[in-house]
């Protein structure tokens, strides 16, 4: 017997450590513990081109501007006012003269603006998001507080890209001062500011104690990169963390359920949807497609599938984007679909690729297509593929004839409306090869009149008749889901899950 | 023993260039963009090609490949393009989490597979026996994503004796809390490989000429056994746990994912995803100088452990 004393004895004293720590189950006071789901990348915002690094940041680098805590309507920020020529050319911001930059690096100047501007769009950076304020023809100080901005053209969304990320004002002496280290030790003027991080741990933003507007509410928010989801899951139920993002239907209806939690969802800037390449065969026939409308029941799938992860799509954009209009109408009919197919030629159906990235955000809706296609005799083969392969393939010349993937959006519908629908944007990103000269005329229209009623109307036209080609076949909204612990309060989660933490208490 | 290692190390130089060309080209054929993946799939082709101007990522591959060859001869590892901050850095950073894994994971691999080798070779054809392999077969088989998921939910979610996330928050005690788990989860399918090798030397060593000499001498069983033979039995084990610890390394992919904890593994898949080239080929260039280094090291154990073998 004596031989198994040993190995007893080791399992012994592992229990004995294992009892020395415990995992707390309980809130810390003051502090936020947030899990996200991607590793921070960097902490510069002129660098930041992902959603996690936007969420760190916002409670650290202030813009002119920014959107109100839970919608998407534009507030002042750094700019206390603002006003534009008639011409609409030419911005000028007022500044406000009370807010200092973090750790001493000095009061805020429109030097500091221009600065932060000129670093976006310098050659020295080599910036990711440069082309967002290309529209800038030039940009000076006109005083100590006030900033005047001439565009080349006139731009209706030009306060909406001074609330993003990109546009973040930094410090000027800092910039200076750290070079490329800048990213290791962000300065701005928001109500947190950059403590510490343990590179793929923890980023630690802390309470900014000379902070010039209503001070922050934690002294802390610690935010966890955590990329698996039954981990996140098991944190969240453990205590050790506070709030993590949802996007398991399973969970969700569990979380709704326990009274100790609370779940906040709203529509989010996704649309999911199949798309064709229309100039190839059998997608080149529009019979075809229309057929594959009938064909699909995505009530089931909305209802059955993602239960509560997502909203049926009743636009081409998702609920929050402004001049959206609910141009999306499907009815589910294999009958009539079957009819569409033989009318088109193709009684007997015909067999296809469904190129699709390889996640299950993906693959199970591809799954559900399936099943109700090969009813109508049409027979798909899913095909996943890694995410990175997929966009680079879909945006080259050779693209995908079908494929199902989700869009994300902006606030506004510029960027990605001149994007998805113009003729001149194939094959890059109107993957569809959708080439309509009058469509082409009211995107070009409606991204350059600063006339707001003008633009609603040209761009429901133009949304209306992209939607008629049956390009695409739309399926959900995606949701934004996050769920925390009921001790978090004041906590409003909004459509981009933005983790805006500034007004957050913690009340055990 | 000091040419020895000098011989090995230098002839360590040509495999390491062979693995820095083989990183660059097989990196560079994977398809995909590192500009389309930080730019999103809204953005235009023009925007998409003036940052990989912007970036260098239009040249010619042979002048990139001069330019990184020429870079890493310098021991410069380059600029990630995404948090553009050094590689050399990126990978210091991360270097101490996965290494304290890999050992913790080569610990459990030893600690508990050396017992359970000698005990079922010793009580061979028994019942302890068939237990200690059974264990091992199952040990090899469960994949280390599921071990991860059922501990974590066991001794973290429900026990909280562990934390359910991260390295730790600094301390001594905090960075081994946190290393429990993960290592066992890590080192369940090593520990599983060993107890298998070391029962079958144990059986040989046992089965030796020294060992009835031992036995005859009227020595007790537990210094025979672990005295004369695990001594004898210890080569092809050290070999394995050498061997094993290349396999670890790629293990610890899964479980930093599964425990969240920041390293290696995490960093390079994060950078295959992403096409964050100068981050996979540090990494990878970092691996190849970590295996040839364990594999000097069991070089060097083995006259150690058994006089006969010459360094």
């Amino acid at each position: 017997m004596h031989r198994l004393r040993q190995p007893a004895a080791a399992l012994a004293a592992i229990v004995t450590f294992a009892t020395v720590g415990t995992a707390a189950a309980a809130p810390t006071p003051g502090e936020l513990k947030v899990g996200v789901v991607a590793d921070i990348s960097t902490l510069d915002p002129q660098l930041m081109t992902n959603i996690t690094d936007a969420s760190v940041s916002q409670n650290i680098n202030e813009g002119l501007v920014r959107f109100k805590l839970g919608n998407f309507e534009i507030e002042p920020l750094l700019a206390k006012s603002w006003s534009v020529s008639q011409d609409g050319l030419t911005w000028t911001f007022e500044l406000v003269d009370n807010a200092t930059f973090h750790k001493g690096y000095g009061p805020l100047t429109a030097d500091d603006v221009v600065f932060t501007f000129e670093r976006l769009t310098g050659d020295a950076l080599k910036a990711p998001n440069r082309r967002l304020i290309g529209s800038f023809a030039s940009i000076s100080a006109t005083s100590p507080h006030a900033v005047e901005i001439k565009l080349g053209a006139p731009d209706p969304s030009l306060l909406v890209k001074l609330a993003q990320r990109a546009t973040a004002i930094v410090s000027k002496k800092a910039v200076e001062e750290k070079g490329a280290g800048f990213a290791l030790d962000p300065i701005g003027t928001g109500p947190y500011q950059f403590d510490s991080r343990v590179t793929g741990q923890t980023v630690l933003p802390v309470k900014h104690p000379a902070y010039w507007g209503p001070p922050a509410t934690l002294d802390k928010g610690t935010y966890t990169p955590v990329p698996v989801s039954s981990t996140l899951q098991v944190s969240v139920e453990a205590g050790d963390l506070d709030m993590i993002p949802v996007e398991d239907s399973v969970k969700l209806a569990e979380y709704e359920a326990n009274p100790e939690l609370t779940v906040q969802a709203v529509p989010g800037l996704w649309t999911r949807f199949i798309g064709f390449k229309d100039t190839v065969a059998p997608f080149d026939n529009p019979k075809v497609r229309e057929a594959i409308t009938y064909a699909i029941d995505r009530e089931n799938m909305v209802d059955n599938l993602f239960k509560g992860l997502s909203t049926l799509a009743d636009g081409i954009f998702a609920p929050a984007v402004l001049h959206r209009t609910p141009v999306v109408k499907y009815s589910y009919d294999p009958e009539k679909a079957k009819a569409l197919l033989v009318e088109a030629g193709l009684a007997d159906g015909f067999s296809v690729d469904m190129m699709v990235p390889n996640t299950a955000r993906f693959i199970d809706p591809a799954t559900a297509v399936q099943a109700d296609l090969a009813k109508v005799g049409i027979k798909i083969n899913v095909v996943p593929v890694e995410l990175n392969t997929f966009i680079t393939t879909l945006s080259s010349e050779q693209g995908y004839p079908m494929y199902l993937l989700a869009r994300g959006q902006d606030p506004t519908p510029d960027r990605v409306i001149g994007l998805w629908f113009l003729s001149s944007s194939i094959p890059t990103t109107n993957w569809a090869r959708i080439s309509d000269p009058e469509i082409d005329a009211w995107v070009k229209q409606g991204l350059s009149t600063m006339d707001e009623a003008v633009r609603a109307d040209v761009f429901a036209k133009a949304q209306e008749k992209f939607f008629a080609y049956n390009g695409y076949y739309f399926i959900d909204h995606e949701n934004s889901i996050t769920v925390h612990h009921n001790w978090v309060k004041n906590f409003v989660n909004d459509a981009r899950n933005s983790i805006r933490i500034d007004k957050v208490t913690i009340e055990p | 023993m000091a040419r020895l290692a000098l011989k090995r190390l230098l002839a360590a130089i040509p495999t390491l260039f062979g693995a820095i060309v083989v990183v660059f080209f097989v990196v560079q054929l994977i398809p995909g963009d590192p500009v389309r993946v930080m730019l999103g799939e809204n953005a235009s082709a023009a925007e998409v090609e003036e940052v990989r101007t912007a970036l260098g990522l239009n040249d010619p591959l042979p002048v990139q490949f001069l330019r990184f060859a020429g870079r890493y001869a310098t021991g410069d590892l380059g600029v990630s393009i995404f948090s553009r901050q050094p590689v050399a850095g990126e990978i210091a950073q991360r270097l101490a989490p996965t290494v304290q894994l890999a050992l913790g994971g080569v610990l459990v691999a030893i600690v508990l597979g050396v017992p359970m080798g000698v005990l079922a070779a010793a009580r061979r054809g028994t019942l302890v026996d068939h237990l200690c392999l059974g264990a091992s077969t199952l040990g090899v088989t469960v994949p280390n994503f599921l071990i991860g998921i059922l501990l974590s939910f066991a001794f973290a979610s429900k026990l909280g004796w562990f934390p359910t996330l991260g390295a730790g928050t600094g301390g001594f005690w905090s960075t081994l809390n946190a290393l429990v788990l993960p290592s066992l989860t890590l080192g369940l399918a090593g520990m599983a490989l060993v107890a298998r090798m070391t029962r079958s030397a144990m059986i040989e060593a046992l089965g030796e000429d020294y060992v009835r000499t031992a036995n005859a001498k009227g020595l007790s069983q537990r210094r025979v056994v672990y005295w004369h033979a695990l001594r004898n039995a210890a080569i092809p084990i050290v070999t394995i746990v050498g061997l094993n610890f290349g396999h670890l390394l790629g293990g610890t992919v899964v479980v930093e994912l599964i425990f969240a904890r920041p390293g290696l593994g995490k960093l390079l898949l994060d950078a295959l995803l992403a096409r964050d080239y100068p981050v996979v080929q540090g990494v990878c260039f970092l691996i190849a100088v970590l295996f040839i280094l364990v594999n000097l090291i069991v070089d060097l154990l083995q006259p150690l452990l058994d006089p006969r073998v010459q360094p």
